[in-house]
């Protein structure tokens, strides 16, 4: 679980690879866009890849991330019942 | 150093002058700190002239402490001086020293002594000195006694209001913003000499605690110590939950534990500090050399705990604060960014990532009403353990098919649910002023400790987000309407008839559809559909994906070449109001499809098209003779006033016979829809008549008959 002073940052990165759902960056990359060091960064990239908001096409030693569109079913099936 | 004197000295020259003594107070290491007073001739003679003799005696009682009873120390072979021991400041000992005494009958014997060492003969001086004897309960020895009781009695008093002191001064210190954990302890062990080391221990995992910060002599090597709750004396007080005092603890086998690091104190403490959100830290702390603290030395560690929990609950609040506001910086830039967006998918994307980042639950969903039918999509993230399909389900039944009133804001709260796998999730409707787009659906991490911040900050998520679907939706509308219209008018270009005939159709039926009282969207969609029936269904599908004007189309013209009613049954509203406008426009009548299906729908559209007949009868006989209607209306009126209706009821009945309708009427008195509705009802039920149209008609057969 990130530690609650990173929601904001996770937020954030959320934010920018949402913004951009084509770009791939590694951490120095979203580092300087972000003005963080990679440390700061490091937990919360983790996580998004645990919630599946964002992929590593990289590696373990050289990752780089991209945003992952949510999952869309279109026309649930199936009638609705009044409650 | 002795700090408040007076009162103590007044008390030493009092009992030296009542019982012939002279008195002195040194500490425990033999200090002088009150200096002699008092008549006492052979002690003032050794204390004058041989200092170093008695100095000696003084230093050497310290091996004698720690009594609390007074004593007799023997200085010389039948010269005594009494010792009182007493609790002074800081839970220091102090020693009152009176004397010199003799024993009764060895006065000749001390004499005899004393010359032989200092060669003076004393006799005169040991003729005056006090007397004792070697019975129990000495009197002289019940009065030194009571000088020491006195003595500590007047350092408790100020004790307390040291304390008192210390407690302010600690306050000061720990809402000074710079005043830091170490500062404050390190001063607690300066001004303090009971203590001798300080320590602070916090939880390192689930059943450990660590050492992190030492304070003190004899103690660095606890730092980093690790222990479970309950392990030996430090760990005791996690389970208590309470302050804890050892004293000998050098004989108690629990402290093993400490000594396994090092520690060896003789008394020690612990104090549990109670945290914001149970995050435990602990305060322990004592003393190398005292087996046992004083009272006040003991409160002093309480209060310190207490003030240390003061200081760590500050900073714990202002971490939260500042928490919140960087949460709340946040929110701001993620509602600016769903405010700004014109992309329906983006927004519905915030929801879904920014949810699961809060939450970092299994999964977060939005179930999706599409706008005009009941179809439901859904945008999923995570790993439900279940069907998420048959859950959205469940959601927009719950949500969808009951009809939301604009009254009832409690609708609009999140609420708690679970799935049918028994996932508790929170159910946020995307909702803006009585028309709910989508639900916002967080599974909960059980985990989450601060669940409540959690949900209010998916309210308004969810709020500013349903707000934003709408507005993009609405954006998209008017894209499509401006299309629509474009592709209407180019109709013009090649083929005015048909224009017409599409206006017209488009024109009955946005009357007809409002009539019914259906849904603007609804009416925009019947009306679209009327306006683009020229072109084929391929294109519209083509120029309009997002819409449902293809298939209104379709069904529509299906309906036109039926022959069972069955179809219509089934067909949607829409696509029935479109094949029974075009129907009409093509032929001028509706026959031929009254004679496929009967259903309510037709009659209305017959009763509409009737009243829309009549209507424009009227307005032709307006236009033709203005001055004719006016003498009729004259005559009428006079009419109207010889009925048994109120003046109110003759107006309106007056404005009825000139073809305003309820509205109209309302407007031209000043009153209510609701209100002619009721005088209208009433002149029916006077004049006996069923409707309007015989309510004319009997008004003006009246008006024959009186003529």
């Amino acid at each position: 679980m990130v530690q609650k002073e990173l929601l904001p940052l996770q937020m954030e990165c959320t934010m920018l690879f949402q913004s951009n759902p084509y770009m791939i960056e590694t951490i120095e990359g979203i580092a300087e866009k972000l003005d963080r060091t990679k440390e700061e960064l490091l937990p919360v990239l983790s996580q998004l890849v645990i919630q599946g908001i964002l992929q590593n096409l990289g590696d373990i030693n050289s990752p780089r991330y991209r945003y992952k569109e949510p999952s869309v079913i279109t026309q649930v099936d199936g009638d609705l019942k009044k409650a | 150093m002795i700090q408040r004197i007076e009162l103590l000295q007044e008390l030493q020259k009092s009992y030296a002058e009542k019982y012939n003594l002279s008195i002195i107070m040194t500490d425990d290491n033999g200090k002088i700190i009150l200096d002699r007073v008092g008549n006492n001739p052979l002690f003032n003679w050794f204390y004058d002239n041989k200092r170093e003799v008695l100095q000696e005696e003084f230093n050497r009682a310290k091996e004698k402490k720690v009594n609390t009873a007074p004593y007799l120390y023997d200085i010389w072979p039948g010269a005594y001086m009494i010792v009182a021991p007493f609790h002074g400041e800081n839970g220091h000992i102090y020693l009152i020293w009176a004397g010199i005494v003799i024993v009764e009958g060895t006065e000749q014997l001390v004499n005899e002594q004393l010359q032989e060492s200092v060669n003076i003969n004393f006799i005169e001086m040991i003729n005056n000195t006090p007397v004792i004897t070697h019975e129990p309960n000495q009197p002289l020895m019940k009065r030194i006694k009571r000088l020491a009781h006195l003595a500590t009695i007047y350092f408790k008093d100020h004790d307390k209001s040291d304390i008192y002191e210390i407690q302010k001064g600690l306050f000061r210190k720990v809402l000074e913003e710079r005043s830091q954990l170490n500062t404050i302890l390190e001063e607690s062990l300066q001004n303090n000499l009971e203590f001798d080391f300080f320590g602070i221990a916090k939880k390192h995992s689930d059943d450990h605690y660590k050492v992190t910060e030492v304070f003190g002599h004899g103690v660095k090597s606890m730092r980093g110590m690790t222990f479970s709750h309950g392990e030996g004396l430090i760990g005791r007080p996690l389970i208590t939950d309470k302050y804890e005092y050892w004293e000998n603890v050098e004989k108690d086998p629990r402290s093993v534990s400490l000594s396994r690091y090092g520690l060896k104190p003789k008394s020690f403490f612990c104090y549990p500090l109670k945290r914001y959100q149970d995050s435990s830290t602990l305060l322990f702390g004592g003393s190398h050399s005292n087996s046992k603290m004083s009272t006040r030395c003991r409160e002093l560690g309480k209060i310190l705990g207490s003030i240390l929990e003061t200081g760590f609950l500050i900073e714990d609040l202002q971490k939260e604060n500042q928490q919140q506001i960087n949460r709340l910086t946040s929110m701001v830039e993620i509602s600016k960014l769903m405010v700004s967006t014109h992309d329906f998918k983006r927004i519905v994307y915030i929801l879904v990532d920014i949810s699961l980042n809060l939450m970092e639950g299994p999964f977060t969903c939005v179930v999706l009403k599409e706008q005009h039918n009941d179809s439901v999509n859904l945008v999923s993230r995570g790993n439900p353990n279940g069907n998420l399909r048959e859950y959205a389900k469940n959601v927009a039944e719950r949500h969808f098919l009951n009809p939301v009133n604009t009254q009832q804001f409690e609708i609009i709260t999140p609420k708690f649910e679970e799935t049918p796998w028994g996932e508790r999730t929170l159910e946020c409707p995307l909702w803006n002023r009585g028309r709910i787009v989508g639900v916002l659906c967080v599974a909960i991490n059980e985990q989450q400790a601060k669940l409540q911040e959690h949900v209010n900050f998916l309210q308004t998520l969810s709020v500013i987000g349903g707000v934003s679907l709408q507005i993009v939706e609405q954006e998209e509308e008017e894209l499509d309407d401006k299309l629509v219209y474009s592709l209407f008018r180019a109709i013009k270009q090649f083929d005015q008839d048909v224009y017409s005939i599409l206006e017209e159709a488009a024109k009955i039926a946005k009357e007809f559809a409002e009539m019914q009282g259906l849904p603007v969207p609804v009416i925009n969609e019947i009306t679209h559909s009327c306006l683009l029936s020229y072109y084929s269904s391929a294109f519209i599908q083509e120029t309009l994906p997002e819409t449902r004007l293809r298939t209104v189309i379709d069904e529509g013209n299906t309906l036109l070449n039926v022959n069972k009613g069955d179809s219509w049954e089934s067909a949607s509203i829409s696509a029935q109001v479109f094949a029974l406008a075009m129907a009409y426009v093509k032929d001028q009548s509706i026959n031929k499809l009254e004679k496929v299906y009967d259903g309510r729908l037709i009659k209305d559209f017959k009763s509409f098209l009737y009243e829309t007949q009549v209507l424009e009868e009227k307005v032709s006989i307006a236009e033709t003779s203005v001055s004719i209607q006016e003498q009729v209306l004259d005559t009428v009126t006079s009419t109207i006033q010889e009925l048994k209706l109120s003046p109110r009821e003759q107006e309106v009945l007056d404005l009825v016979i000139q073809g305003y309708n309820n509205k109209e009427i309302a407007q031209q008195l000043y009153i209510s829809g609701h209100t002619v509705k009721n005088h209208v009802t009433k002149i029916f039920q006077k004049l006996e008549v069923p409707d309007r149209a015989h309510a004319i008609s009997k008004v003006y057969r009246l008006k024959h008959q009186s003529g």
